[in-house]
């Protein structure tokens, strides 16, 4: 080390603060998560066995120097048989063809290729952060199974699903829709075993999804996987029975984080739920729609009057990059129409202009509305 | 200089070693081992929140936060002679979760001014020439200083952690090392 970059290593060694003693006292009350279980189930996998025989062979040996030389001769000589089996064997052959898609979102976006008996053919990632989520991991052949409890215990662990980032959608695409929907059921309820034995309690939506060409081309174009635009194209469906909904809205709800998505669509669901789809949880840090109701008749009370007088619709949608409530109230003896949106997330209120741009009509036939009064 | 090279990847093998001993005694459940483990890499942690928020509070709880992390995920460690690599990985998460939530908490206000921007004026950054390279450095220039310098990482190390192609990394460095090299200079005149 030159004096210049130990003149950079004393500036910042200069400013750090002591908090040792800290630090081992909180540590005292964390607890410790236990490896993933897919490190034992990767065994299955001809990654897994490699992993496990050269680890073997570290501990035999534990000369970094020999092991890398074996690794060299035995990549050599993979590279070799490869060459002649690849050559022999037509490719048809060879490579397992993919009859089911899995996306999984949170905000890192993965996709895996599943053959005919749910094995991993291809495992790839949609964005950054899903590159980091899948880091070294190497999900070639491996089951389904231990593939889904890899990539979620790599998003627990780099901080994608936390306590306050607790949502996931699991889309699959099979031609089969019953296999499909089979496989919806299992992948969610084996991600809610996960989380039942931890402190998150993980908000999770299940679809089944017809990956279109116009599908994966929209999903491409917009940078997001297929089964977000699903669920997207489900949510403007909704919010179109409540108000116009523009044509680009899609590309503003595709600003939303899955957490946010989650909640909407559950929401707008609630009721009458598509029989394939699977809504489990709750995506935490939002107020419902009895917390909305009274904020806004405590914040009003002296304004209007009491909240038997009216009639009060209230739907949830998504303005200004902001999850929020529309609370319309109608006076029952009167004439009188009072409109509000509420952020659901900071409670803040605001109330839209009754000749206003909205159209936050208290008719239409949204099943997600709330009537009160 | 190749004897200085040599020399300083010796001592980084030496590090690192005893970082994966220590968080494997850490994967046992004994917090003890934590101690040790701060006082050696302490400076790296703080020096990547620092480069990345350029705000001493903001880096102060990412410091405490990282070392929580690493003792709550210790047994999933897989040793491979680069813990630093892992640490970082951690904390990055940390720091990008962190303005995540903030982003979308922040009023307007906040959310016009440069997280990574440095505030000279409300610094609590007491080194002049820490100060210097936080006012002269971009919040890019600023991690890949700390990643070499402090923490010792490789150029395509670096690369790797941060999603950048190595040519970008070499080229930001060069960069970063010949601003610093005037606000040294400028320093010596004052």
């Amino acid at each position: 080390m030159n004096s210049f970059d130990k003149k950079i290593l004393d500036a910042f060694s200069s400013e750090t603060p002591d908090i040792k003693a800290q630090i081992v006292a909180d540590c005292k009350n964390v607890e410790q998560v236990a490896s993933p279980q897919f490190v034992a189930d990767e065994k299955k996998s001809f990654a897994g066995v490699a992993s496990s025989f050269f680890a073997y062979v570290r501990s035999l040996f534990g000369k970094p120097a020999f092991l890398k030389g074996a690794v060299a001769v035995a990549c050599v000589m993979l590279f070799l048989v490869g060459m002649l089996v690849g050559n022999a064997i037509p490719d048809k052959i060879n490579a397992p063809k993919a009859q089911t898609a899995v996306y999984i979102d949170v905000n890192p976006s993965i996709e895996l290729s599943l053959s005919a008996d749910n094995v991993v053919i291809s495992c790839n990632a949609n964005n950054d952060d899903a590159k980091i989520i899948l880091g070294d991991m190497n999900l070639k052949g491996v089951e389904l199974k231990t593939a889904i409890n890899a990539i979620v215990g790599s998003m627990c662990l780099h901080g994608y699903l936390t306590v306050e980032e607790n949502s996931l959608l699991v889309s699959v695409d099979n031609k089969n829709h019953e296999t499909a929907a089979q496989l919806v059921t299992q992948i969610t309820d084996q991600v809610k075993e996960v989380f039942e034995k931890s402190d998150i309690k993980c908000a999770i939506i299940g679809q089944t999804v017809e990956a279109s060409k116009e599908i994966k081309d929209r999903a491409e174009q917009m940078g997001i996987s297929p089964g977000k635009i699903h669920l997207l194209d489900k949510i403007v469906a909704e919010l179109s029975k409540s108000e116009e909904v523009a044509q680009d809205k899609i590309q503003e709800l595709a600003t939303m984080t899955i957490k946010e998505l989650n909640h909407l669509y559950s929401t707008l669901v609630e009721g009458h739920k598509p029989p394939d789809d699977v809504v489990q949880g709750e995506a935490n840090g939002f107020m419902n729609i009895t917390e909305v109701i009274y904020k806004i008749f405590s914040s009003i009370k002296s304004l209007i009057g009491h909240m038997d007088e009216y009639n009060v619709v209230a739907y949830p949608t998504f303005r200004d990059h902001k999850l929020v409530y529309i609370v319309v109230l109608r006076q029952k003896q009167g004439d009188a129409v009072y409109k509000y949106q509420v952020d659901l997330k900071t409670g803040e209120i605001t109330e839209i202009p009754s000749n206003g741009g909205q159209s936050a009509d208290a008719g239409g036939d949204n099943p997600a509305r709330a009537f009160f009064g | 200089m190749i004897v200085i090279f040599a020399l300083s990847d010796e001592k980084r093998a030496d590090k690192n070693k005893r970082i994966e001993d220590l968080l494997a005694s850490i994967a046992d459940g004994n917090p003890d081992p934590m101690g040790e483990l701060y006082d050696l890499i302490k400076t790296d942690v703080f020096a990547f929140a620092l480069s990345k928020t350029a705000n001493k509070h903001d880096a102060d709880d990412i410091l405490h936060d990282t070392f929580i992390q690493i003792y709550r995920y210790a047994k999933q460690y897989v040793p491979k002679g680069k813990p630093m690599a892992w640490i970082v990985t951690i904390e990055l998460n940390l720091i990008r979760r962190r303005f995540n939530l903030a982003s979308r908490t922040t009023s307007l206000d906040d959310a016009f001014a440069t997280p990574s921007g440095f505030d000279l004026e409300n610094s609590v950054v007491n080194n002049a020439f820490l100060q210097g390279i936080l006012s002269t450095l971009s919040e890019e220039e600023r991690e890949i200083i700390s990643l070499h310098i402090v923490s010792g990482l490789k150029h395509r190390e670096i690369a790797k952690i941060l999603g950048k192609p190595l040519s970008t990394v070499l080229s930001k460095y060069n960069r970063a090392i010949k601003k610093l090299q005037i606000v040294v200079k400028e320093e010596l005149y004052e």
